[in-house]
């Protein structure tokens, strides 16, 4: 009994991709609503990136040069595994640098560095609606979309302040998308969200497990839902980055010993060693 | 089905030139009003334009229902669309999720195209249409999603009542069509979230 | 000082190989050939099968052998697997009521046409431990030949027998629930479930839902969390063949036979002043033998129907969307389980705001002492 195979280009076959890249294009002629797709079970787990994954093999080519991240490094242990599988299932070049990666498929982080309008930047999505904490049925969320019923969201956002003096969400933070939809970022930290608005890249969002593509085209509005008494506002650390001493990024927390002392460093890997003059990863 | 000998190929390499395809349509609509470069297939029997052609074999198959318009509602394209894509071939185009046709001849209304619901404005028609050029006639002023400010866009073959329509399909957002201009060697996007001032 | 965490790479092969040495365990033991495994864990084979939507011992067994045993990881592999298999298309629909049957038992009559078969079954087993499995085992038992005969070849399906007599919703349903109108049998491998679902699509998830949340809501049901008073009409298993209409051909062939479990569930009457009631109906389907997959899938599709049977949704086994987005134990336990992936970012975003909020509020304290 021998089964061995050899799979298609990018391991989906041309008709799934088919079916992608038809709800990509929507996705992108309506900016911010999750267009449904009969996503594949891929051979990794649900809540691995396999709707980043799908819309990855759907969009790339053998000319594309591929960057993958997780939590904004392209060392953590899952980004090295979906960086493996292109290489192997698609055979394309692969960088870990921001500058020379044609499509970026990331999870939790957008890149320091400003993207350009020859890139694609995918990102895996756990949750995809924006409003499913507030209700979890779809049938329910789909009609709020549906009427553009924005309320609930803005309450629940009020109740924080109210409660905390803040908006308790710091990532996932939900986004207006061109003045209509209402969108899940995906869980980056808010500290990105501002990256989102106008970016000169294309932006693919991808939710395997739950079956939903959605996108900003380039140089679209994207605001973060704030308040006029309490504006939108990013992170901020009092440390620089203890390798490269950036102060403009996103630095993750180190924890060096049990006696309560830590250190800051990017969380952004490629922008870090560039900035310190290391070798890539 | 077998494939006779006056059935004209499709891509040469299928993976490379669906993909190849999609990527300069995800361009166009992604920047719309932009030429984006695209190798169509030659040797489409006419008066299928390479690049409609292109468009057509990279996004469609059994899943997707097709209206050709009149002049391209031919045996010898309907074959073509048939035995390349496996598209059921729909005779209303308020019907189709793809709806192929000319500009410069009987072009379908607008309007009257699937434009999807409220709850699901995707399930609405793409319009794949073949056009002669761009650069001339007069140029319509483009803005939203993909356009950095405002971009000047124009096709000799798009009448004003094109533009109507096209105006008139945008201010019903999210609802809507979007449309794909297949010209002799680019693609321009013209999704329903372009506002267009003459 | 502090070092990069690097060396992702090497980690992840180094945890393969680990892996690769646990799941053989010791060396001096035999390893377990894959067909030890679809002969002797049959039951196994039978529910990765299920779940797992593709009838294939052979393959089923090495899911079971390469998943070390944990069936959710096997079905997930023959998921993965399945998916990539392409389409030729649709089988012509197998018919139950001609099952060459091994099993078939009613608990609404004492006998019927066709009579029970007791057949392979743990219901009357004593549950204590064989020792004797500890080593060799028994010998095979002698089955006498007029039991190894096939049963009987006319095994008329009990809620056929109801439905002759009028006592018995039509097997559709009172309406046209059983498909989108347009005759055709959905595919949620092939498109998304939007709601509300179709009896087709929710029959379709039920079968590949996970054994354990589809016992667990059924059992529900009887416990008054939807209650619908049901009777094991019939539960039957044996073998059913396949056939398929090549388009070359234009006529069914038989392509294969295959193991099925069956279970109709008779369930509390419904009526009006105009229509006389009838008893309604629960369905469950499944590859092999799987008798709890079955009754369970059966008691919960019964209860999905509330809508289309004018009862008033209470229930959790009642609640389409609720039962049909958490059954997939593929789904469910890819996004419990990625909770252990990095998210030291959303983490210490989350810190940050804690300290911030903390030191705001320190000093207010402070402020106010003052």
């Amino acid at each position: 009994m021998t089964r061995g195979q050899t799979y298609n280009f990018a391991y989906l076959d041309e008709q799934t991709k088919r079916m992608i890249r038809r709800a990509i294009l929507k996705a992108v002629a309506i900016p911010g609503y999750q267009v449904p797709f009969a996503s594949r079970e891929m051979p990794m787990p649900y809540g691995w990136g396999t709707g980043g994954v799908q819309v990855t093999a759907s969009v790339l080519g053998h000319d594309d040069v591929l960057k993958v991240i997780d939590q904004g490094a392209d060392d953590t242990t899952n980004a090295v595994s979906i960086r493996k599988f292109f290489q192997k299932t698609a055979g394309v070049e692969t960088t870990t640098e921001t500058a020379n990666a044609s499509v970026i498929q990331t999870r939790h982080r957008i890149p320091e560095e400003e993207l350009r309008a020859d890139q694609i930047l995918v990102y895996q999505v756990p949750i995809p609606e924006p409003l499913r904490f507030l209700e979890p049925r779809e049938t329910e969320t789909r009609t709020m979309h549906a009427l553009e019923e924005y309320g609930l969201m803005h309450v629940k956002l009020y109740e924080d302040i109210s409660r905390h003096g803040h908006i308790a969400t710091t990532y996932a933070y939900p986004v207006r998308v061109n003045a209509r939809y209402i969108m899940d970022p995906s869980p980056i930290p808010k500290f990105d969200n501002p990256k989102m608005h106008r970016m000169a890249a294309l932006q693919l969002f991808g939710a395997g497990r739950e079956k939903r593509i959605y996108a900003i085209p380039p140089y679209t509005q994207v605001h973060s839902l704030d308040f006029e008494d309490h504006p939108f506002e990013v992170q901020q650390w009092d440390q620089a980055c203890a390798i490269c001493g950036a102060e403009v990024s996103f630095l993750d927390e180190i924890i060096t010993d049990d006696a309560g002392g830590r250190m800051f460093v990017c969380s952004d890997t490629d922008f870090c060693n560039k900035r310190s003059g290391s070798t890539a990863a | 089905m077998t494939l006779t000998n006056d059935l004209s190929p499709g891509f040469d390499e299928p993976v490379d030139g669906a993909q190849r395809t999609f990527r300069a349509v995800l361009e166009a609509l992604s920047r719309p009003g932009v030429p984006v470069p695209l190798a169509g297939i030659d040797s489409a029997p006419a008066p299928m334009k390479p690049t409609l052609a292109a468009a057509a074999l990279s996004l469609l198959d059994h899943e997707t229902s097709v209206y050709l318009a009149p002049p391209l509602a031919i045996e010898s394209v309907r074959r073509y669309i048939a035995f390349h894509t496996g598209a059921p071939i729909v005779s209303e185009p308020g019907e189709a999720d793809f709806v192929i046709a000319l500009a410069d001849r009987d072009m379908p209304d607008v309007l009257q195209l699937k434009a999807g619901t409220a709850e699901y404005p995707d399930a609405s028609a793409t319009l794949l249409l073949g056009i002669s050029g761009f650069g001339t006639g007069l140029p319509v002023r483009l803005s939203g999603p993909g356009i950095a400010d405002t971009r000047e866009f124009s096709s000799g073959d798009l009448t004003d009542d094109f533009w109507t329509h096209a105006r008139k399909n945008h201010t019903r957002f999210p609802l809507g069509i979007d449309v794909i201009l297949c010209g002799p060697e680019s693609v321009v996007g013209l999704p329903r979230s372009t506002s267009i001032a003459v | 000082m502090y070092v990069a965490v690097k060396g992702g790479e090497k980690a992840i092969d180094t945890a393969h190989d680990l892996l690769a040495k646990e799941r053989r365990g010791n060396p001096d033991i035999p390893e377990i050939a894959t067909a030890q495994i679809a002969e002797q864990l049959t039951l196994a084979v039978d529910r990765v099968m299920s779940e797992g939507s593709l009838y294939d011992r052979g393959l089923a067994a090495l899911a079971i052998k390469q998943a070390r045993g944990d069936l959710i990881e096997a079905i997930f592999l023959i998921r993965a697997y399945r998916t990539t298999m392409p389409r030729f298309g649709y089988s012509e629909p197998v018919e139950t009521s001609r099952m060459t049957i091994r099993r078939r038992i009613s608990a609404t009559y004492k006998d019927l046409p066709g009579g029970q078969i007791l057949g392979p079954t743990f219901d009357y087993t004593h549950r204590l431990l064989d020792f004797n499995l500890e080593t060799e085992g028994p010998a095979q038992p002698e089955i006498g030949s007029s039991v190894s005969r096939p049963a009987d070849a006319h095994m008329p399906r009990v809620l056929d027998l109801l439905g002759k007599e009028g006592l018995m919703e039509p097997p559709d349903g009172a309406s046209a629930a059983r498909d989108n109108g347009d005759g055709k049998v959905g595919d949620l491998t092939r498109e998304p479930v939007s709601f509300p679902a179709d009896r087709d699509v929710r029959l379709q998830n039920l079968a590949r839902g996970d054994e354990g949340f589809l016992l667990a809501l059924g059992y529900s049901t009887q416990r008054g969390y939807g209650r619908n008073h049901p009777f094991a009409g019939e539960v039957r298993m044996g073998e059913v063949r396949v056939e398929f209409v090549p388009e070359e051909l234009g006529f069914a062939i038989e392509i294969s036979e295959i193991t099925l479990t069956e279970c109709e569930m008779v369930t509390q009457f419904k009526g009006s002043k105009d229509v006389p009631p009838q008893f309604t109906r629960g369905y469950g389907l499944a590859f092999g033998h799987c008798e709890r997959k079955t009754m369970s899938m059966a008691l919960v599709d019964r209860a999905l129907r509330a809508d289309e049977l004018g009862e008033e949704r209470q229930a959790p086994a009642q609640d389409e969307e609720f039962v049909l987005s958490h059954s997939d134990n593929i789904q469910a336990t890819g996004f419990v389980e990625h909770l252990k992936l990095p998210h030291y970012v959303d983490f210490q975003s989350e810190l940050e705001l804690l300290r911030k909020m903390r030191a705001e509020i320190a000093k207010a304290h402070v402020e106010a002492a003052e």
